[in-house]
């Protein structure tokens, strides 16, 4: 299907993803995403698991190093910071991209985590469009747009709706 | 104070008192235990609730 041009994509970022939205319901994305530590997928139903998922691979992978350390509604006893873990891939970038949503497939690159948020880039595999994002709120807002604007051009063309 | 593991509801009051960075800044109250906290992105509100409604986000802290 579509190549993904590898200028367009840094294979060489350990916490590469790969989001594969399969379906929409209720205004929630649903679908996979997959990294290089495992052939198996994660799957999402909800935006919120998405980026639950995500946070939990960069903490993981302690990459990128968060420059804050996330608040909560509890005390916290100082943690000892562990080492960063080596982990080797399980998977090759050409795997890893190889695999698309339904409605949408989107490489995503989180290069920083400053100031509390992401910051880095996704390029959408089907339209080989690469956008940026400073926040993880502009993350979301910019990939729901996405969706939102594929889910209208099927409904459009197909008269109807993926469910 | 007891905590359940998987509180399945909870109410919270956000604040939005900024908005710097591409993101929210603000607080947020848990108005069932009646705490309030800072947050300084719209992904650190997200985590906070998540955390207070025990999601399991991964580490492994004690909660008073």
């Amino acid at each position: 299907m579509n190549q993904v041009n590898q200028k367009a994509v840094n294979i060489s970022a350990p916490n590469l993803v790969n989001i594969c939205i399969n379906g929409l319901e209720h205004g929630e994305i649903q679908g996979e995403v997959y990294h290089y530590y495992s052939e198996k997928p994660e799957s999402f139903s909800s935006v919120v698991e998405l980026i639950r998922t995500m946070e939990k691979l960069f903490d993981y992978l302690m990459f990128p190093q968060a420059s804050t350390r996330i608040r909560s509604f509890w005390e916290k006893e100082n943690e000892i910071y562990p080492r960063r873990k080596r982990e080797d891939k399980q998977v090759s970038w050409e795997e890893l991209l190889a695999h698309s949503g339904r409605i949408g497939t989107f490489i995503t690159c989180v290069k920083f985590r400053q100031r509390s948020t992401w910051q880095g880039d996704f390029f959408w595999k089907e339209k080989e469009q690469k956008m940026f994002f400073s926040s993880a709120l502009e993350f979301v807002r910019l990939l729901d747009q996405a969706v939102n604007q594929e889910q209208k051009k099927e409904k459009e063309e197909h008269g109807y709706e993926h469910e | 104070m007891s905590m359940n593991k998987e509180n399945s509801k909870g109410t919270f009051i956000v604040k939005i008192m900024n908005q710097q960075n591409s993101t929210w800044q603000g607080s947020v109250t848990w108005v069932e235990e009646q705490k309030t906290e800072y947050f300084r992105s719209a992904l650190e509100l997200v985590k906070m609730m998540d955390e207070a409604m025990g999601a399991d986000t991964g580490s492994e802290e004690s909660k008073a």
